[in-house]
C-alpha cells in the first residue's frame, strides 16, 4: 500500500515579509533613540565641527562635579584607575554641563592628559538663532 | 471589437507593506550613520612636552573672568570679542591665543570664548585654568 504524503504548496507568503520588516524597523527605531540619553546639558555653539570619529569613550562630567565613565558612575579621584585600559589612540568624547565650573573640567583634561589621551572631543550642541 | 483588458482590482496590501517597512528601514540605517557629534576637536599638549616659548608679540591674551574678559589686559564686551580677534589676527595669523580662566567661571562661557576665538581664525590655543595650573606657554622676557 502506498502511503500518500501530504505536499505541502510552495507559495510564497508576502504577509510574512511585512511582519518581519516591521519587526526590523521597531528594533532600529528603538535602538537609534534610545541609548544616549545624557544626564548633562550640553553647552551651545553655533558654529560647529563634525566630529568624525566613533564613541570608544564617553565622559560625562555632571554639575555637582560626578563623573559618568562609559555609563558607569563615578567620582573624579578614581578616574585615573579606570583610564588606564585605554590606549594613546582612542578619541575621548567630554560631555560636560554648561554649567559645571571649569577647574573641574580643567582638572578631568589633566588626568586623561596624564592617562596619554590626547584626543579629545568636547560635545556640544548647535544653537537654533533664537537662542540667546 | 477592441478587448481593454483590465487591472485587477484587488490591491495586494501585504506586498506593498513590506515594500514600505523595507524603505523606511533603509533610511533609518542611512539616517543613523550620519548620526555624528559636534564640538570642539582637540589635542592636548603631549606629557613630557616642554612649553612653547614665545615673544609677548607672538601671542594674544584673553582672561576670563566670572564678569569680565580681557584681551591683552583690555576689558573686551563678549559681543566685540570676535571683532577685536579678527583684527588683530589679520596683522599675524600665527598668533598664539592664550586663555587664562578663572576656575569659578562656567564651562560654557569658555567654550564660547573658544569657539569664537576659533571662529575669528585662532589656530593654537593655550587654556590656563588657575594660578597653579602647568604653563603650557612661557613668554621671553617675563618671569
Amino acid at each position: 500500500m502506498k502511503i500518500q504524503v501530504n505536499k505541502k504548496t510552495k507559495t510564497f507568503a508576502p504577509a510574512a515579509m511585512a511582519d518581519i520588516a516591521f519587526l526590523l524597523l521597531i528594533f532600529l527605531i528603538l535602538t537609534v533613540t534610545a541609548g544616549d540619553e545624557l544626564e548633562v546639558e550640553l553647552p551651545g555653539f553655533r558654529y560647529l565641527e563634525k566630529t568624525g570619529f566613533e564613541i570608544t569613550l564617553a565622559l560625562e562630567i555632571l554639575k555637582n562635579g560626578k563623573v559618568i565613565l562609559n555609563g558607569e558612575p563615578s567620582e573624579i579621584e578614581s578616574l585615573d584607575s579606570m583610564l588606564v585600559k585605554y590606549d594613546e589612540g582612542t578619541a575621548v568624547h567630554v560631555f560636560a554641563d554648561r554649567g559645571v565650573r571649569y577647574s573641574t573640567v580643567d582638572q578631568v583634561l589633566n588626568i586623561l592628559r596624564d592617562n596619554e589621551l590626547y584626543r579629545i572631543i568636547l560635545v556640544a550642541e548647535k544653537y537654533s538663532d533664537e537662542q540667546d | 471589437m477592441i478587448k481593454v483588458s483590465r487591472a485587477s482590482n484587488k490591491m495586494n496590501i501585504a506586498g506593498s507593506m513590506t515594500d514600505i517597512s523595507f524603505l523606511l528601514i533603509i533610511f533609518f540605517l542611512v539616517s543613523a550613520m550620519f548620526i555624528a557629534d559636534n564640538g570642539l576637536i582637540l589635542r592636548l599638549p603631549d606629557k613630557q612636552s616642554r612649553p612653547m616659548e614665545l615673544y609677548p608679540d607672538q601671542v594674544i591674551i584673553i582672561r576670563i573672568e566670572k564678569d569680565e574678559i580681557l584681551v591683552n589686559s583690555a576689558a573686551v564686551e563678549h559681543s566685540m570679542l570676535e571683532k577685536e580677534l579678527e583684527r588683530k589676527l589679520s596683522f599675524r595669523n600665527d598668533l598664539v591665543v592664550i586663555i587664562e580662566v578663572s576656575g569659578d567661571v562656567p564651562y560654557e562661557k569658555v567654550m564660547s570664548v573658544l569657539e569664537t576665538a576659533k571662529k575669528a581664525g585662532g589656530n593654537t590655543f593655550s587654556i590656563k585654568c588657575g594660578e597653579d595650573s602647568p604653563v603650557p606657554v612661557k613668554i621671553k622676557g617675563e618671569s
